[in-house]
Parts: structure tokens; sequence; C-alpha cells
């Protein structure tokens, strides 16, 4: 069984952290640009691979963006919480990274 | 008794004349001209797709010509692969689009065969739709990134046109249609999910490079003059090339998914006159040609 959550999770919290980031300056927008880098790399990945919605490891790394989209919320609210919000996204981008390495064989 | 010898033929006269009124309203001629109208529907969702997997694949090319693999140029700089944790990892769409197109393929052979078998062209067009049908099908069981639920709808079309035979009366063969339409519905619906659910796909990447597409391009030191025409020229490019993407995918999307009440509603008139959904239908193919043309002239 495969379903679109982690693609449609990952595109929605890149386009959130872009948002988020023409809002911070200096090291944290910085770092919010790397993120928002790497989501999208990690989005057109997941798109291009068949992953198993059942896999527990899949349903976890779902959680986890939606997680770090949760902490973003309002992104103009939320601003001051913003070493919140990029310690959630690398949480969430770390498990993502290991699992689409893992799936796509490498 | 004289009289009654009179009525007598008149009777058998009124008999006959309802036998035959019967008769005829079993043998007025199917709609034929419908079914070849939801074969041309389907055929052009299908071509139109087609052409916009072609520019979808040209934009990707255009992604990676900003983001090529980094060092000195190799044969594979710009193949559709990005690094994500020191590893490189592929994101080649083709596997993902193809089987999309094979299950348009499905949609099209299914028409085919309905099609055929509505205008009585038992003189093997019948077999020949079938056969290709059944190709079809197993071009689509054939991709493995195919979902179950498209694979199974490719299967049920075929099993639904297995009871079309050379059948004679037009009673048996609207009977014949009828059923073969209704097991085929949930197949028609499977496959016409899967194919939103691609493009839906699509357009997140196609989103997602265009979004990156502009970053990266902001990112860059460029002086004024002709260096920065190029890169504007470059950026304009792939926005107009990008928005006509997705204007394109949300269109076939839409009449795709028009095919299914096109279906239904074609099943249910039969004996009526009744064209309204397939007229919505062709209008909807239309606007994704028309769509196609505008968008080619602005790029």
């Amino acid at each position: 069984m495969s379903d679109h959550a982690l693609v449609e999770g990952l595109a929605g919290l890149a386009s959130r952290v872009d948002s988020l980031s023409h809002l911070t300056a200096g090291d944290p927008s910085r770092t919010l640009e790397d993120q928002e880098d790497r989501l999208a790399k990690l989005t057109l990945v997941a798109i291009a691979l068949d992953m198993d919605a059942t896999n527990a490891k899949y349903r976890d790394a779902v959680n986890r963006v939606q997680a770090a989209i949760d902490a973003i919320g309002d992104a103009d609210r939320k601003i001051q919480n913003v070493a919140q919000v990029i310690s959630q996204v690398a949480k969430a981008l770390d498990v993502a990274e290991k699992l689409l390495t893992k799936l796509a064989g490498v | 008794m004289k009289n009654e010898r009179r009525i007598a033929p008149t009777g058998v006269l009124l008999v006959a004349l309802v036998v035959i009124a019967v008769i005829c309203v079993g043998c007025a001629g199917m709609p034929t001209g419908r079914f070849d109208t939801l074969v041309a529907a389907s055929k052009a969702v299908e071509m139109s797709t087609a052409q916009t997997d072609a520019d979808f694949v040209n934009l990707t090319r255009r992604f990676m010509m900003f983001s090529p693999a980094p060092g000195p140029y190799r044969v594979d700089s710009f193949a559709p692969v990005v690094e994500v944790g020191g590893a490189r990892l592929d994101f080649d769409f083709g596997p993902r689009l193809e089987p999309r197109q094979a299950a348009l393929g499905v949609l099209v052979a299914y028409t085919e065969v309905l099609a055929a078998f509505a205008r009585k062209d038992y003189g093997g067009e019948l077999d020949r739709a079938t056969h290709s049908l059944g190709g079809s099908v197993q071009r689509l069981a054939g991709h493995v990134t195919a979902s179950t639920i498209a694979q199974q709808g490719g299967g049920v079309l075929a099993t639904a046109v297995n009871g079309l035979g050379h059948l004679i009366t037009e009673r048996m063969r609207r009977v014949a249609l009828r059923k073969a339409m209704d097991d085929a519905a949930p197949g028609v619906r499977a496959i016409v999910a899967y194919v939103k659910e691609i493009n839906l796909l699509a357009s997140t990447a196609v989103t997602t490079m265009r979004d990156q597409f502009i970053r990266k391009a902001n990112g860059l030191t460029v002086a004024d003059g002709v260096a920065r025409l190029q890169l504007n020229e470059a950026v304009e490019g792939v926005i107009v090339e990008s928005n006509s993407i997705l204007a394109q995918l949300r269109q076939e999307s839409t009449a795709v998914d028009a095919i299914v009440p096109a279906h239904a509603e074609l099943r249910d008139a039969i004996d009526r006159d009744e064209r309204a959904v397939l007229e919505k239908l062709m209008a909807l193919v239309a606007e994704v040609k028309r769509l196609q043309s505008v968008y080619s002239t602005l790029k």
C-alpha cells in the first residue's frame, strides 16, 4: 500500500520553511534556507520513489514532518520560536533522509 | 358473422403492427456516434498527457542545468540526481509517468472495444480492439510502480468486455453492452483516480523545481548587461513553462475525471438521445487542446 503523505508533507514543510526564512535574518535565515534546499531535494526523491505506507519508518517520517509543520504553524506568529522550528525541521530531515536513502538502495 | 369476419383481419393487423413496433424498438440503432466521441475524448486526454510529460521532462532538464552535480563535468552531470546527506539519489520521474500513460492506454483501448461492438464491427475490428486492450492491460501490469488499484482496474476492464461476442439482435447487443459497462465502471474509476493521483504528484514536482529554480537564480550574481538579459530569459522561460505544465495537468485531471460520468451516462442512455455529459467532456478536452496551443505560443 502506498500513499503520498510524505511527499505532501515534505513539499508543504519546504514551502513553510521558505516563508519563515524570508521573515528572519542572519544565521537562522541561512539555516532555514539550507533546510528548505534539503527539503526540496527530498520532495523530488520521494516523488520518484514508490513507498510502502504501512512501513513503520515511513509513518515515523510522516509524523516527524507533520510535527515540524505544526511547530511552524503560522510563520508570522511563531517567529520568536525559530530555534525550536529549526530543531524540529532538523529532526524531520534526519528521519526522512535516512528513510529515502535506504529506500533508494544507497 | 360478416362483421366478425371483417374485424378478425383488423385485429390480426393490429397485433402484427404492435409486434413490428416492438421489434423496431429492439432494433433501433445504437448511438454509435457517442461511443466514438468517448473514444475521441479518451484519446485526446492520452495525447495531451504525453505532450505534457514531454514538457515535464524538458523542465527537469532545465532544472538540472541550474543544479548540476558538483565538480568537473561528467556524462551524468545533468542526470536527475540530487545529493542528500552525502548520497546521490536519483529522482527520475519516468518510472512514475510511464505507468500513468499505460493506464490511459488501457482506458482508450477499452473505449475502442465498446465503440467497435456498438458499431457491430465484427469483421476484425472488435477482435483487434479486444487484443489491443489485452496488450494495454499487460503493459500496465508490467510497470512495477503502477498502483495495485490501477492494475486491478485494467484487469476489470479486460474482463468486462470478455462477454462481448458477435451478438445478432440489437436488443441482445444492448443488454451485453450495458452489462459490460456496469462491470467495467469500477475499473474506469480506478484508472481515472490513478491518473489524477500521478498528475498531482507531477504538479508537486513542477512546483518544487520551479521554486528551487527561482531561489537559485536569486542567489546568482550577474552584472547588468547581456548576461543579465540571458538570465532573465532563462528564469522567465522556466516560470512560463512551469505554469503551463501546471495548467495542463490541472485541465487533464478535470477532463479525465469527466470520463467517469460520461461513461455512466452513456450506459444509461443507450436507448435515449442524451448527449449533455459527452458534450461537456468534449468541451473539456477542447479546453485541454486550447491550453496547449496557447502555452506553446508563449514558449
